[in-house]
């Protein structure tokens, strides 16, 4: 079975200096949830930039369905490929939920006829209510403002989801809920999902863990 | 589309501050406006007071040179007479041309205006000041008559008459191409004489009390000051109320009957024209052809450029003034502008790095945030440019206001100063093709002479300037605002997209 993506030999620094990533060599396949779990420092956020080609890979490749993601359009992989769930949702406040939906699905297929059907879809799907889906995204809680930025990783159908700390703000039960969804999304649709997180409830829901112990993967 | 769509949506999501963008860039628009409606406002006043006092040329006898010239020069000199005018009118170059004959003659059947001599009994009166109603001459001097007679080849170049010195209130203006012996006379003199409309007046020439001329008084004048009050020797001649008119018909008789030699001299002495060029870049030109025609040097060709240069003075401080208030708007708006946009992109900083995080392009991103400041431009540029043409009529005209009230009282006194018909009127081509004037907004009220031959007058006056900004400055307004616009905005997005999205929000997480 072909690995969906790919890290080998990556090392990442911010200042050349000091290695936040060393030497990385990683396989994710379709169908599987993995947690990469680290403490603060560790590098887990640098590495989920560098696999959602946010950052711009210094040493090593990354390799997406084989193809090196330093000679593809990033722009792209991000809009098609990927959905990335950020710690801090990242939402755009002056849009509601429908709204950052739609946008999302917009980007990926301008063609798209029934955006605003399918973005609620995708937001019933992650619970969130109909009443609220037109709300502006303050108004919504955390939790809510997670589930959101989950609707829109999931809004066109990427074959990697890739999450920093989705339950870090939430309650145990909205974590448990947001587990399952994640467990729901690989196992049931065939997803890549990556979770970045120190929660020991994700822990022990995940499939395959990493440890990131000062950049260096140490235990499997 | 998608990027258009967004912007739009953009615009309407982000009110507050699009309308606090919209409400500057209305301002600016609005201010260049009028700027510009002010500009052109004054250029177009500056190039119609051009277009109806074009330059006047006249030839000015160097008196001097003449007396110092060999006999034989002086035999030589040929001076101007009515056919060299008329020759010199007869070019292409000349858009129209008046001449005035002048001729003093004397008078036993009716006496001079005394309004202006000293009482008997003037202590400081000189011992050798002419005779009250006597001949126009001094003790021991020669007489030269006690009423001046002039007449233009066109009245309607009597600028006596088309500023107000003088003012016809009885009877009308005689005309320039009549054959009749017409004359129009003083309110004084016809006062002191009982004379009025319909009588008739006889003069002779001083020198030969034999040859006389009846003249029918066609018109009455007041003399609204006489300043030759105080004129040299107190010779009645100079008074403006022993001034009248005749036509050159007229006077043409009179200098012909006048000794020949002598003749010569006084039509050297009373001859007087002016030339109006079709061009005012002609004057060089004119003065060539005229010169190869036969003017003597001893003519100086002479023009009232200066005279006209300092009557255009503050219209063309209006000018400059409107220039440089459009210079120092555009100024401003450019700076306030590049820091509106800056600021405002600088603070959609976490905007733009979601969305790129999402997969929006650069350019994309570029896009939609340009393309949303350029609706708010385009909707703040149309109410600017609507609101500024019509409050630049308004504002135009309180600037102009007191040039435009002195430019109309002129133009409306002239007809009544002429007795409100009949006077000859310039013509329209010297007088400036109306349809250049910033506006004839006034009525063209038709005062047709009834005089039978007597041409049919219209004056125009101006009562409104109209101002109007034409398309083309329009879209010159739009390419500049919105370049200006753009390029600011283009600027901070470039500032903002040299960032990576990651740096962007961890930044501001």
């Amino acid at each position: 079975m072909k690995s969906i993506l790919k890290t080998t030999n990556l090392s990442f620094s911010y200042d050349k200096v000091h290695p936040v990533l060393q030497d990385i060599n990683l396989e994710f396949f379709k169908g599987k949830v993995y947690g990469i779990f680290g403490k603060s420092g560790a590098g887990k956020s640098t590495l989920l930039s560098l696999l959602a080609g946010l950052e711009k890979i210094e040493e090593g490749c990354i390799f997406y369905q084989d193809s090196d993601l330093a000679r593809c359009n990033l722009d792209y992989y991000r809009s098609h490929d990927i959905g990335i769930v950020f710690q801090a949702y990242n939402l755009l406040p002056q849009l509601t939920a429908i709204e950052n939906v739609v946008l999302s699905i917009e980007l990926n297929n301008p063609k798209e006829k029934s955006k605003e059907e399918k973005a609620k879809t995708l937001l019933k799907k992650v619970g969130i209510r109909d009443d609220l889906m037109k709300h502006k995204i303050l108004k919504l809680s955390g939790g809510e403002q997670q589930r959101v930025a989950i609707a829109r990783a999931l809004s066109y159908d990427a074959d990697i989801i890739l999450a920093d700390e989705p339950t870090g703000n939430l309650d145990p039960d909205t974590e448990d809920e947001i587990i399952n969804l994640f467990l729901d999304i690989a196992h049931k649709e065939g997803k890549c999902v990556i979770i970045i997180s120190h929660s020991r409830e994700v822990k022990k829901h995940v499939d395959i863990c990493y440890h990131l112990v000062h950049g260096k993967i140490t235990a499997q | 589309m998608i990027v258009v769509k967004n912007a739009f949506r953009n615009m309407i999501r982000n009110k507050a501050r699009n309308f606090l963008i919209g409400i500057i860039i209305t301002i600016i628009t609005l201010c260049t406006c009028i700027a510009l409606a002010i500009h052109q406002a004054g250029v177009n006043l500056v190039r119609t007071y051009k277009d109806t006092n074009p330059l006047s040329i006249s030839f000015l006898l160097n008196m001097n040179e003449l007396r110092d010239a060999s006999d034989d020069e002086k035999n030589d000199f040929q001076s101007l007479t009515v056919e060299d005018v008329e020759n010199y009118g007869d070019s292409d170059l000349v858009k129209d041309y008046y001449y005035t004959l002048e001729s003093s003659l004397s008078s036993d059947t009716i006496e001079a205006a005394s309004d202006n001599v000293r009482p008997e009994n003037d202590e400081n009166r000189p011992e050798d000041a002419p005779d009250d109603k006597g001949e126009g001459r001094g003790q021991g001097m020669t007489d030269i008559g006690n009423f001046r007679i002039t007449a233009y080849s066109n009245f309607g170049y009597l600028t006596d008459f088309v500023e107000g010195s003088k003012k016809i209130t009885d009877g009308v203006m005689v005309t320039g191409d009549s054959d009749e012996d017409e004359i129009v006379i003083s309110e004084s003199l016809a006062e002191d004489n009982d004379l009025e409309v319909g009588d008739e007046i006889s003069f002779y020439l001083p020198e030969n009390e034999d040859v006389t001329y009846t003249f029918t008084i066609v018109g009455i004048f007041e003399v609204e000051e006489d300043d030759s009050s105080s004129s040299f020797m107190n010779m009645n001649v100079l008074s403006s109320s022993n001034q009248m008119y005749a036509n050159i018909h007229s006077l043409e008789e009179i200098l012909d009957d006048m000794d020949e030699d002598e003749s010569k001299l006084v039509q050297n002495n009373e001859l007087s024209a002016s030339f109006y060029l079709t061009d005012n870049d002609l004057v060089d030109e004119f003065e060539e052809e005229v010169r190869n025609k036969g003017l003597s040097d001893y003519y100086t060709v002479s023009t009232n450029e200066q005279e006209l240069l300092a009557s255009l003075e503050a219209i063309q401080n209006i000018v400059n003034f409107s220039v440089q208030f459009l210079i120092v708007i555009l100024i401003i708006g450019i700076v306030v502008l590049t820091i509106i946009n800056f600021l405002n992109i600088r603070d959609r900083k976490y905007e733009i790095g979601v969305l790129r995080a999402i997969g929006m392009s650069k350019t994309k991103v570029t896009s939609l945030l340009i393309l949303e400041i350029f609706f708010v431009a385009l909707v703040s540029l149309v109410i600017g440019t609507s609101t500024g043409t019509l409050l630049a009529q308004p504002v135009t005209n309180k600037i102009l206001e007191n040039e435009i009230t002195s430019y109309a009282d002129t133009q409306m006194n002239t007809q009544n100063n002429f007795g409100g018909e009949g006077f000859e009127k310039p013509s329209e081509e010297v007088r400036g093709n109306s349809n250049n004037a910033p506006s004839q907004g006034g009525e063209k009220p038709n005062t047709a002479g009834n005089r039978p031959g007597s041409r049919q007058v219209v004056t125009d006056y101006v009562d409104s300037l109209t101002v109007h900004i034409c398309y083309l400055t329009i879209l010159e307004l739009f390419g500049i605002s919105i370049l200006l616009i753009v390029g600011s905005s283009v600027v901070a997005c470039l500032f903002v997209n040299k960032y990576n999205p990651n740096a962007i929000l961890q930044n501001r997480n």
